[in-house]
């Protein structure tokens, strides 16, 4: 595993420029509603998808077929690719945070209920889109997966945005100090659950692919 | 171990295509090469031996290691597609420290050499490189691993004879050893007529020789005559046969013996692209 995460590691840095611009212009975007902490959001999700990127770039290069010759388990370079998504929500998350935080610091709107809850969300949407993500592509190739790729980061959003109405519509308090906070907790321990399924379901679809 | 790779009635059907008891093997130190037109079935062939492709019946071993490939099976296998499979941003140092992470046997020493033989710039982007000198990265990435099998799908293919020259002798130091092998598969026989032991020819789907390369260049030939001759040869000694506009070619299994018998007729030797066309474009005369 440690050669194709090294191999990943040397083509993000390769794409690294683009991604960056990419991820601070959509987390300005998101700040501009009047909430720095929504720049965390930008990152995780940013960070999340450059490994749905790496996954694409092995296609068209054929390292592919490579790997399935090398001495690597069809089951490491599928959890290999999971292990990335997680590194790199992560990473994203350390520093959108650090940004949101500071940021929010400095213009005196930080709520660190609301900064724990995009957090949460931000983990959450990226982890569960970037699982999708990748069980697409190793499911139906770069091409056929595109068409998926939108619903991925759709999904999840909408999950979240229904979750919000509806708790609003009811009345419940999400502020701090509030049971209902429980919320903010619980998606997280979903996306994990949902990463861990479809990685189960990835394995299972790659050890049935022929070359 | 006597063979490195045993193919037994290997079978695997496509829609229109399928190999059909396809059997031969690469015996342990030698160099064994696989002909065939155009979809003949040569990288079906391969792939079955790597295990990219489910097989409908047929057994084979690799390296002593009976049906499936195993992951530590795949430490002593070097392989080289007709195609470059690396990433073209990746540098062929970052390349390499790439492989080391992958390969328990990685030499780094022996990558930096044979990157210092074929002259790759370890700084060089893979996507900067010449389709030939990418080959030749490919096969330094096969060799650097100290395997004990090479298997090379059209490897040379695309290449100027000065570079495939180059690479035929990097096969030969590699099977000096006697203890490595080589499954070569390629249209350009005269490559193979330099470097294998075997020849393995593969026509729509199966295998209609396999034989030493000394075998075939040294006593098949190919007989020359009119067609009152040919009506007088005896259907035993025909392999195939062709009509030409003022003449008949006909292969035989031994120049010499026929020689003697049909003294009328003209003997040439026979290169294996002769051997193929004969096989491919004349017709094969029928066993019993």
């Amino acid at each position: 595993m440690r050669g194709l995460i090294l191999k990943d590691f040397y083509n993000m840095l390769k794409n690294i420029g683009p991604t960056l611009v990419t991820t601070i212009c959509v987390g300005l975007l998101l700040m501009v509603q009047g909430n720095p902490s929504l720049f965390v959001i930008g990152f995780a999700v940013a960070g999340g998808g450059v490994c749905s990127t790496c996954l694409r770039m092995d296609e068209t290069a054929g390292w592919t077929k490579f790997e399935l010759i090398a001495p690597v388990s069809r089951t490491t370079v599928v959890v290999e690719k999971y292990v990335l998504l997680l590194l790199l929500t992560i990473t994203g998350l350390i520093v959108g945070g650090v940004i949101s935080y500071v940021a929010g610091t400095l213009t005196g709107t930080l709520d660190i209920s609301k900064f724990i809850m995009y957090v949460s969300v931000a983990f959450s949407i990226s982890l569960i889109s970037g699982s999708l993500i990748i069980f697409f592509l190793f499911k139906f190739g770069m091409i056929k997966a595109d068409f998926f790729t939108v619903l991925c980061y759709a999904v999840p959003v909408g999950i979240f945005v229904a979750a919000l109405v509806v708790v609003k519509k009811l009345g419940l308090n999400i502020m701090v100090g509030s049971p209902y906070m429980t919320i903010t907790y619980f998606f997280p321990l979903l996306a994990l659950v949902v990463s861990l399924l479809t990685a189960v379901a990835t394995v299972a679809v790659y050890h049935k692919k022929q070359f | 171990m006597s063979s490195a790779i045993e193919v037994r009635n290997l079978q695997k059907s496509y829609t229109g295509f399928g190999l059909q008891n396809v059997s031969f093997c690469v015996p342990q130190g030698s160099i064994v090469g696989l002909i065939g037109e155009n979809g003949a079935g040569k990288t079906t062939t391969i792939k079955a031996i790597l295990n990219l492709i489910d097989i409908g019946g047929g057994e084979i071993s690799v390296l002593g290691s009976p049906n499936k490939i195993t992951k530590r099976t795949r430490e002593d296998i070097g392989v080289v597609f007709d195609d470059i499979c690396f990433h073209e941003n990746l540098s062929v140092s970052q390349l390499g420290k790439v492989m080391q992470g992958m390969y328990k046997r990685w030499d780094m020493a022996l990558f930096k050499q044979y990157c210092q033989r074929f002259s790759l710039d370890s700084k060089k982007r893979v996507g900067d490189l010449s389709k030939g000198m990418k080959m030749k990265l490919s096969i330094t990435v096969a060799l650097s691993h100290q395997p004990r099998l090479l298997i090379l799908d059209e490897a040379t293919s695309g290449l100027d004879p000065v570079m495939r020259d180059e690479i035929l002798d990097v096969f030969l130091d590699f099977i000096q050893d006697e203890q490595n092998s080589v499954l070569l598969s390629s249209h350009i026989t005269s490559d193979l007529e330099k470097v294998a032991d075997y020849i393995v020819f593969i026509h729509q789907g199966k295998v209609i020789f396999s034989l030493t390369k000394d075998t075939l260049l040294y006593q098949y030939g190919i007989l020359r005559c009119r067609t009152d001759e040919f009506k007088q040869i005896d259907k035993d000694d025909i392999l195939a046969y062709q009509k030409k506009d003022f003449e008949w070619e006909v292969l035989v299994a031994d120049k010499e013996k026929a020689a003697q018998k049909y003294k009328k007729c003209v003997i040439d030797h026979a290169t294996i692209d002769e051997i193929m066309l004969l096989y491919i474009k004349g017709v094969q005369q029928c066993e019993g």
